[in-house]
């Protein structure tokens, strides 16, 4: 058994070795693989054998990616004409609303957050009948607690199906009997 | 570090008040580097430099957008790893190796690699060796990867630059990074 686990946790620890590397763990997970090679030999070798190509890929990446003999300066003399062409990008009435959008958002979140409270109070009408649904299938009034997003999903689905008119809708095709069975 | 703290975003933000030398300024700084980097998605130094216009104008083109919310680099690799993606979806570059040799693309620059690790000619030719053999297997790998692995490795970004770069979750690059350095180390080998 104490192996089993053993194994299981080198694996998890070399799952992540080459993250850990890169220093790209939290600090509690970095801590804890730090840990485990100190009392694991072969892992303590992948990780250093992990290192090593890390370091020499890395090292090859960088002279992949360097260059000496792109001509900056007639790249310049090529891009400079061309930016005289080139107006600002105006800033459009989305990008004047953007610092609008996030509370806006949290106050709907707030908002479906509320309803979804008040309904799991007093069950499924409160939510169905904000959205619209004003005559909630059988299923919906007797299982509350299996269909308290449906109304909200549902319109959802309306939504971004808006343009497919021959869709049936859902509402239609839920019936207590499926339900039940 | 605070973004406003990077000098590159003050350049950057300078270019908004339509400061022509700061724009030259990043233009020289990342100019060459982006070549580099967009060469590993398009194969040939010419399309590279072209599409590094095109970078650079869609930059000059959106600074009154642009909002420093991190480093100035963050941002700019942004919009060229999408511009560099976007040329791969084309299908153009496709299965198309890259050519080390000038002679077989007589419109493109000689291609001189500069490893920073090389001191002498030698280690120059093992760095240059295993520069080839590199680029042959990231033209192999996915896009994502290889733009995950060149931003995390040759660039030196965190894993947090580089889901801010590709729009994606931490643990996505996390994924791309693993996946794209085990197959690096199984193709290329292990170093000597």
């Amino acid at each position: 058994m104490i192996s089993i686990f053993g194994h299981g946790r080198c694996a998890a620890v070399r799952r992540d070795l080459i993250a850990w590397i890169d220093g790209a763990l939290v600090a509690r997970r970095a801590q804890r693989i730090a840990r485990h090679l100190e009392t694991c030999a072969a892992c303590a070798a992948e990780a250093e054998a992990v290192r090593v190509s890390v370091g020499a890929q890395t090292s090859a990446l960088r002279g992949a990616v360097a260059i000496e003999s792109a001509d900056l300066d007639q790249l310049w003399r090529r891009l400079g004409p061309r930016l005289v062409d080139v107006d600002p990008e105006p800033v459009g009435w989305r990008a004047a609303l953007r610092p609008l959008v996030r509370p806006a958002l949290a106050i709907g979140v707030a908002a479906i957050a509320l309803l979804v409270g008040v309904s799991s109070i007093d069950g499924p009408d409160t939510v169905l009948i904000t959205v619209g649904v004003k005559a909630p299938p059988l299923a919906l009034q007797t299982k509350p607690e299996l269909f308290k997003d449906y109304a909200i999903i549902q319109q959802l689905d309306v939504l971004e199906r808006f343009d497919t008119a021959d869709v049936e809708p859902i509402m239609d095709a839920v019936t207590p009997a499926e339900n039940e069975g | 570090m605070t973004p406003t703290d990077d000098p590159d975003v003050q350049l950057m933000l300078a270019v908004q008040r339509d400061d022509r030398g700061a724009f030259e300024a990043l233009f020289r700084k990342y100019g060459r580097q982006l070549v580099g980097f967009a060469r590993q998605f398009v194969g040939s130094h010419a399309r590279a430099e072209e599409l590094v216009q095109d970078i650079f104008l869609k930059i000059y083109h959106s600074r009154q957008r642009y909002v420093p919310r991190a480093r100035f680099a963050t941002w700019l690799y942004r919009i060229a790893t999408n511009q560099c993606l976007s040329e791969v979806r084309r299908g153009e570059y496709h299965g198309r190796m890259i050519s080390l040799d000038p002679s077989e693309d007589e419109n493109d620059a000689p291609l001189q690699i500069a490893d920073p690790e090389a001191r002498s000619s030698e280690d120059l030719m093992l760095g240059r060796e295993a520069a080839d053999k590199i680029r042959g297997v990231l033209e192999s790998l996915p896009p994502q990867q290889r733009a995950a692995l060149l931003l995390a490795r040759a660039e030196g970004f965190s894993y947090d630059e580089v889901a801010e770069t590709l729009g994606c979750s931490v643990s996505a690059v996390k994924s791309l990074v693993h996946r794209a350095t085990v197959t690096l180390r199984d193709r290329v080998g292990e170093p000597q």
